[in-house]
C-alpha cells in the first residue's frame, strides 16, 4: 500500500485538536510530518486519522516571559528558531542546533514539538532539553500538565504525551549568567543520523561551576543524564582539564547499538570522545 | 545575422533546456497521460533464493479496479529471456533471464508477479492479496565461497557460480613481456587487495515506463539511457518486429549507466499494454529503484606491483573477481573487461596481465554505473603507486612522474595494446600542485605528525587517464560486445532558415541540447537560437547508439560535424547556381557563401529556402540540403587529470573532513566550459560518495539493508568541499572537435584521491589501507589497530537506534 485510507483533520485551536483526539479512534498528531510521514510509508505506524496542527497560530511563535524564559510553541519550525535573533541572544544553543539541523527542507517543516514528542534516540533536542531544565505543557481533555525534561521523556520513542494529549508548548528557563552550552556530535554524513551525542551545560560563576548538566543522546531509551559527571564538574574552576570529568562514563552502563554504519561499542567510545569535547567547549563558552 | 560573431564552441553558455528540466515542467515519462490508460505494479520476491512452490492470484483479481494480474508463468511463452550484448567469452555461462520469476526466484527484489489496474494505488494494494510460497534454498553471497569446491550454486543448471574467466597477457598479445618474469626480477613486489563495494546508481528520476499499443507501431516512452538499443532488444525479446515498436525517450533525468538497461519491467509493460491494448504505465518507488535496479561496481581486486628500488615499474598483475549477481543483464560481464586495459593507466611498464573471474551471487545484477570498469581500474593503480610511494621512501608525485608517459612520446602503445592519441601529464600535473599549495600542505602534514595532533592532515593523489569514447566499432567486434560503436547525426534545413538537428546521442541531464547547438551554430554560421535540436525518438532519430561511456560529443559530436559539412557543400552547389559562378569559386564563412573576389554573396538561409521551393535546382540536384552522417571512431579517447585531495582526519573519531580538493582535467577541446565543469563537479561527487560514504549493504539472507536514503548514503553539498577546477586543452587527435569526454572523468578520479588522502594522514600510525567506504567507524578502527580496517556491522546489524534505520524496525 502506498499509504493507507486515513482521515485528515485540521482543527484550529489546540482544544479542538485534544478534542480530536480523544474522540477519534487512531488518531494521531501531525506537525512537520518529517518523520511521520516517512514512517507511513514505510509502513511502520498505522494510525487511522492524522491531527494535523502545524497551522494552529497558537502553537506557533517565539516568546520570552518576564522573568526571561524562552516560551516556544510547540509547532514552531527549526527554521523559525534558527533565525529568530531574540533565541539566539537567549538561548543561543537552541538556535544553533535548529540551524545544524539536517537540510533546509527538513528544517522548513520539521517542529521542535515533533523532535521531542518523538524522541527518537538520535534526535536532537531532547538532550539539549534535558541540559536546559525544559519544561513541557502538555493539553489534554481535562486540562494542562506541565512536566519537566526529567518526567517527559520516557525512553524510546515514548514520552508523557499520552492518548487524546497535545504537547502546546516548551519554557525554557532563562540561562543563568555565566553559563555555557555545548552540543557535539557524530555523524557519518550531514544528513545521517547521529552516531553519538553529548551536551553539556556549565553554570560558571567566579570562575568556579556552580552547576552543571551532562547528557547524552544517542542512547537507548530517553537521554541520558550523567549524575556523575556532574558532580566531577560542580565545584571545579572552570578549565579545559574539566573534560576529564568524562572518565566517569566509564562506569556508567550506556545503553546502545549497532546499525549499519556502526557498532555499539564504537558508539560508546565516542559517547566519550564527543562528551569530552562538549565539557571542553562548554568551558570555552561560559561567561567567566 | 552573418557578421562575424563570437565563436559559439569554447562559450560558457546556460543550458538551453535547464528552465524546463529544473522545473519538472516537461515530459518526464511519469508525467504522461494517455486516454484509457491503465497501471502497472510488480510484486517482488522478499527473498534472495528461492523456489516458488505456490502463486494464487486469484484474490488480487477481485481488487478493485484490477484489470490483469499475471505471473512468470501466464507470460512465459511471450517473455523471452533479458538480453546480455557482452557474452564475453565463448565458454560463458548465460543463466535464462525472465522478465517475472518463472519457478526460483534468485535475487531479493525479484519480479515475480504484475497487477494492472485502472489506478497505480490499486495496483500497488492488489499486491498484498497475491499469495506466493517460497521455499528457500541457500543464499550465495560472497564470491569467495561462490567459487569454493560444493558451493551452492545460483543457478543450479549451470553447474558452477563462474560466469566466465577473461584474460589479457601482455605477452600473449604482444604488447610487452611475460608478468612473472617482470616479477621475478623485481627489487619490489608489493600485493594488495581491495574491496569495490556496491553502489546503487541513484539517478534522481525514478524508472518509468509508458507504452501505448493502440497504434501500428506500438509506442513505448521510457526513462532510458538508451531508447535505440531498447527498441532492437525489444523486438529480440518480443518477437515483435522492430517495424511495429517505436521507442521515446522523453526528458530523462540523470542515468549514471543506470538506465544503460533493458528492464524486466520495460518488457513486462510492453507485453502488458499490448495484452490489454490500452496503455500501461509503470513507474517505481524510490525502494523498489535500490532493490531491482541494477547495481554497479563490485569487485575483489588483488594486485600485484613490481618495481625496480629506483621506482622504475616492472608489471603489474591482476586479480578481479567481479559480482555479476543474479543474471547477466545488457552489459554486465563486460563492465570489469572495460577496465581490463587501464589498470596501467599512464605508466610505463614491461609487462601486464588481467584476470578477471566474473561470478554470480544471490543479489541484484550489476552492470554499467558510472566510468563502470574504468574507476576500479584507476583506484586500485592509484592506491598501489601510493603504497610504492610509501615503500620506497618516495614522494608519491615524483614517483608518477618517474614512470608515466612524457608528453613527447604521444602517441604511445601502453602495455595493455591501446594507443594514446595524447596527453600531458605533467602541464596537468604542474597546473594542479600550483593550485593546491602541495609544498604548504606538506609542511602543515609534517608539523601536525610532529606535535601528535588530534586531527591528522593527509595529502591524496590521484593522475588517472581513462579510455572512454565508446567505442570502434572493430574493437567492439573484437571484445565480442554485439554492437557497434558509431553514431549517428542528421540535419534538415528548414524553410525559415532554421536548422533541426537530430542526433543518435540520447541525453539525460548532459546538456546536448546547448552544447550541440553550439557546434552546429559554429559550423552552418546560424544564430544558436535558430538551431533546435531533437533526439530520444526513433521515428524522428531514427539510427543512433545512444549516450554512455563519455561517448556523446566524442562520437555523435563528430557525426554531427560530418552532417554540417555535407549541409555546406550542397549549399556550395546551389549557391553557386545562384551566384552564376562555379562552385569552386564558393567560399563559405559565417552562413555567408560568397563569390571568391567580390561581394556577391547569399547566406545559408536564403541557400536553404531556394532549396525547399525548389524552382530553380541545378542540374541533378534534390531539393534539400539535409544531410546525414554516421561516424565509427578509429580509436577511444583519452582524458586525463590530476587530482589532488586534502583531507583532515579526526584520530579521536575517525571522522574525515575534505578541507581541499582540486582537480585540472584534459578533457580536450571543450565545446562548453559551464558544462564541462558541471559534469566535473558531479561526477567528483560521485567519485567521493564511494570512497567516503555509499554502500550497499546486504544482510546474511541476502535482502538490502540499505534500502533507502536513511541507510545508503549519498553526500549533500554539507558533506563535500568547494572544489577547485581548472583545465588543460591538449585535443584528441582522433576526432574532428578535439573531444575527448567528460562525463565519467571525475568519478573515476576522485575515489583514490580522497583514499590516498585519509591513508597518508594515518600511515604514521601504521595504517596502510582502509576499506570503502572510509566510515568514521572504519578510519577510526585503523587507527586504534594500526592496520587496515575492513568490515562493519554491515550486515548483522540489527535493529538501528533512529525510527526508521536500518533494519526497517520501529522500537
Ligand atoms: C532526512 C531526514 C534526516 C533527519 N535527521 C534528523 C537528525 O539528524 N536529528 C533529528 O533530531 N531529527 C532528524 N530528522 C527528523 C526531523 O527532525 C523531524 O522533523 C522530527 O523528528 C519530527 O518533527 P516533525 O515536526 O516533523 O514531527 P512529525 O513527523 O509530524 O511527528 C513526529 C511524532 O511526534 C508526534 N507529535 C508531533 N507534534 C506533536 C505535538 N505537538 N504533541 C504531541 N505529539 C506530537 C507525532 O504524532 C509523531 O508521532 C530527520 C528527518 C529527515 C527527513
Amino acid at each position: 500500500m502506498l499509504l493507507p485510507p486515513l482521515r485528515y483533520l485540521r482543527p484550529e485551536t489546540p482544544e479542538d485538536a485534544v478534542a480530536m483526539l480523544s474522540d477519534v479512534d487512531g488518531s494521531v498528531v501531525l506537525a512537520g510530518g518529517q518523520t511521520l510521514m516517512n514512517m507511513l510509508k514505510l509502513d511502520l505506524a498505522h494510525p487511522d486519522a492524522l491531527v494535523d496542527v502545524h497551522r494552529i497560530d497558537a502553537l506557533r511563535g517565539i516568546e520570552h516571559d518576564a522573568d526571561g524564559t524562552l516560551v516556544v510553541g510547540a509547532a514552531t519550525t527549526y527554521a523559525e528558531l534558527a533565525r529568530s535573533p531574540e533565541v539566539r541572544r537567549s538561548h543561543p544553543a537552541v538556535a544553533e542546533m535548529a540551524a545544524g539541523l539536517v537540510d533546509r527542507q527538513v528544517r522548513n517543516r520539521g517542529t521542535i514539538g515533533g523532535n521531542c514528542c518523538l524522541n527518537d534516540p538520535t534526535s536532537n533536542y531532547p538532550p539539549l532539553m534535558v541540559a536546559l531544565d525544559a519544561r513541557f505543557r502538555v493539553l489534554g481533555r481535562d486540562g494542562e500538565r506541565r512536566l519537566p525534561a526529567s518526567e517527559f521523556f520516557r525512553g524510546t520513542l515514548a514520552t508523557a504525551v499520552g492518548r487524546g494529549e497535545l504537547l502546546t508548548t516548551i519554557e525554557i528557563p532563562p540561562m543563568p549568567q555565566g553559563s555555557g552550552v555545548a552540543h557535539e556530535h557524530l555523524q557519518v554524513g550531514a544528513d545521517s543520523w547521529a552516531i553519538a551525542r553529548a551536551v553539556v551545560r556549565l553554570d560558571v560563576a567566579d570562575g568556579v561551576v556552580a552547576d552543571a548538566r551532562a547528557v547524552l543522546g544517542a542512547v537507548y531509551g530517553s537521554p541520558l543524564r550523567l549524575p556523575e559527571v556532574e558532580r566531577r564538574l560542580i565545584g571545579q574552576r572552570a578549565t579545559p582539564d574539566l573534560a576529564e570529568a568524562a572518565d566517569a562514563l566509564q562506569d556508567v552502563d550506556v545503553q546502545t547499538a549497532d546499525d549499519v554504519h556502526c557498532s555499539a561499542a564504537y558508539r560508546r567510545e565516542m559517547a566519550e570522545v564527543q562528551l569530552r569535547r562538549a565539557i571542553r567547549a562548554a568551558v570555552e563558552r561560559s561567561v567567566q | 545575422m552573418t557578421a562575424v560573431a563570437e565563436p559559439e564552441v569554447g562559450r560558457a553558455r546556460l543550458r538551453k533546456e535547464d528552465a524546463r528540466l529544473i522545473t519538472g515542467r516537461t515530459r518526464w515519462t511519469d508525467n504522461l497521460s494517455l486516454p484509457g490508460m491503465l497501471h502497472l505494479a510488480f510484486l517482488r520476491s522478499p527473498v534472495a533464493h528461492a523456489r516458488i512452490s505456490k502463486i494464487d492470484t486469484s484474490a488480487a483479481k477481485q481488487k478493485p479496479g484490477v484489470i490483469a494480474v499475471v505471473t512468470g508463468a501466464d507470460v512465459a511463452e511471450e517473455q523471452g529471456s533479458l538480453p546480455c550484448a557482452w557474452p564475453i567469452t565463448e565458454d560463458i555461462k548465460i543463466p535464462n533471464a525472465p522478465s517475472l520469476a518463472v519457478d526460483e526466484v534468485n535475487f531479493a527484489g525479484e519480479a515475480v508477479a504484475a497487477v494492472v489496474a485502472r489506478s497505480a494505488a490499486e495496483a500497488v494494494d492488489a499486491l498484498e492479496a497475491i499469495d506466493v510460497e517460497y521455499d528457500e534454498l541457500p543464499v550465495v553471497l560472497d564470491m569467495n565461497e561462490a567459487l569454493a569446491e560444493g558451493a551452492d550454486l545460483v543457478h543450479p543448471e549451470l553447474g558452477t557460480n563462474k560466469c566466465a574467466t577473461w584474460v589479457f597477457d601482455s605477452a600473449e598479445a604482444g604488447s610487452g613481456g611475460a608478468i612473472d618474469d617482470a616479477i621475478a626480477q623485481a627489487d619490489v613486489v608489493l600485493e594488495r587487495t581491495f574491496r569495490q563495494q556496491r553502489l546503487i546508481p541513484s539517478f534522481m528520476e525514478p524508472r518509468s515506463v509508458l507504452v501505448d499499443p493502440t497504434g501500428e507501431q506500438i509506442t513505448v516512452w521510457s526513462a532510458t539511457q538508451i531508447p535505440h538499443i531498447l527498441k532492437w532488444m525489444i523486438s529480440a525479446v518480443t518477437g515483435v518486429p522492430e517495424t511495429k515498436v517505436r521507442v521515446i525517450a522523453p526528458d530523462v533525468g540523470g542515468g549514471f549507466g543506470g538506465k544503460l538497461q533493458v528492464t524486466p519491467e520495460e518488457i513486462i509493460t510492453f507485453l502488458m499494454a499490448r495484452r490489454l491494448g490500452r496503455p500501461v504505465k509503470w513507474t517505481e518507488t524510490r525502494s523498489e529503484s535500490m532493490q531491482s535496479a541494477h547495481h554497479g561496481r563490485d569487485q575483489i581486486q588483488k594486485i600485484t606491483l613490481a618495481a625496480a628500488s629506483d621506482g622504475t615499474l616492472k608489471g603489474l598483475k591482476v586479480e578481479l573477481l567481479a559480482d555479476m549477481g543474479a543474471y547477466l543483464r545488457l552489459v554486465t560481464p563486460g563492465v570489469p573487461i572495460l577496465g581490463a586495459f587501464m589498470f596501467n593507466a599512464i605508466y610505463k611498464m614491461d609487462a601486464y596481465r588481467f584476470e578477471c573471474t566474473n561470478v554470480f551471487t544471490n543479489k541484484t545484477p550489476t552492470d554499467a554505473y558510472r566510468g563502470a570498469g574504468r574507476p576500479e581500474a584507476t583506484f586500485a593503480i592509484e592506491r598501489m603507486m601510493d603504497e610504492l610511494a610509501a615503500e620506497l621512501g618516495r614522494d608519491p608525485i615524483d614517483l608518477r612522474r618517474q614512470n608515466w608517459i612524457k608528453h613527447e612520446e604521444f602517441p604511445f602503445t601502453t602495455v595493455a595494446g591501446l594507443t594514446y592519441d595524447s596527453g600531458n601529464y605533467e602541464a596537468a600535473t604542474a597546473k594542479a600542485l600550483e593550485l593546491f599549495g602541495y609544498d604548504a600542505l606538506r609542511q602543515e602534514q609534517r608539523e601536525r605528525r610532529e606535535r601528535g595532533d588530534t586531527v591528522q592532515l593527509g595529502i591524496g593523489v590521484s593522475t588517472y587517464t581513462e579510455m572512454c569514447g565508446l567505442a570502434p566499432s572493430r574493437v567492439l567486434g573484437a571484445l565480442r560486445y554485439a554492437a557497434g560503436g558509431w553514431e549517428h547525426a542528421s540535419i534538415r534545413m528548414l524553410p525559415t532558415g532554421k536548422v533541426e538537428v537530430i542526433t543518435g546521442t540520447s541525453p539525460h541531464g548532459q546538456g546536448h541540447e546547448t552544447a550541440w547547438s553550439q557546434i552546429v551554430a559554429d559550423r552552418l554560421g546560424v544564430p544558436f537560437e535558430d538551431v533546435e535540436v531533437l533526439h530520444g525518438d526513433t521515428a524522428a532519430s531514427h539510427k543512433g547508439m545512444d549516450s554512455y561511456g563519455s561517448r556523446s560529443l566524442a562520437v555523435g559530436g563528430t557525426a554531427l560535424v560530418m552532417a554540417a559539412d555535407r549541409v555546406i557543400e550542397k549549399a556550395k552547389k546551389l549557391a553557386a547556381h545562384m551566384l552564376e559562378c562555379s562552385e569552386d569559386d564558393i567560399e563559405f564563412s559565417g552562413g555567408k557563401l560568397t563569390v571568391r573576389g567580390t561581394d556577391k554573396a547569399t547566406d545559408i538561409q536564403s541557400v536553404a529556402l531556394h532549396a525547399h521551393v525548389a524552382h530553380d535546382l541545378p542540374e541533378g540536384m534534390e531539393a534539400s540540403l539535409d544531410s546525414e552522417a554516421t561516424f565509427d571512431p578509429e580509436n577511444f579517447s583519452y582524458p586525463h587529470g590530476t587530482h589532488l585531495c586534502a583531507v583532515e582526519v579526526d584520530t579521536e573519531t575517525g571522522q574525515v573532513k575534505i578541507r581541499s580538493y582540486v582537480c585540472v582535467d584534459d578533457v580536450g577541446t571543450v565545446v562548453n566550459p559551464l558544462i564541462v565543469e558541471g559534469q566535473v563537479h558531479g561526477g567528483v561527487a560521485q567519485g567521493i560518495a564511494q570512497a567516503l560514504f555509499e554502500d550497499a549493504v546486504h544482510d546474511e539472507s541476502g535482502t538490502l539493508t540499505t534500502g533507502t536514503f536513511a541507510d545508503y548514503l549519498l553526500p549533500s553539498a554539507a558533506d563535500l568541499p568547494s572544489f577547485v577546477t581548472d583545465r588543460t586543452e591538449t585535443p584528441a587527435t582522433t576526432n574532428p572537435l578535439g573531444a575527448k569526454g567528460v562525463g565519467e572523468a571525475g568519478t573515476i578520479a576522485a575515489t583514490p584521491a580522497v583514499v590516498n588522502a585519509i591513508v597518508d594522514a594515518v600511515r604514521h600510525l601504521g595504517v596502510d589501507d582502509i576499506e570503502m567506504p572510509c566510515t568514521p567507524m572504519r578510519v577510526w578502527r585503523a587507527v586504534h589497530s594500526g592496520t587496515r580496517a575492513e568490515g562493519g556491522p554491515g550486515g548483522e546489524a540489527g535493529g538501528g537506534l533512529g525510527s526508521i534505520d536500518a533494519s526497517g524496525g520501529a522500537q
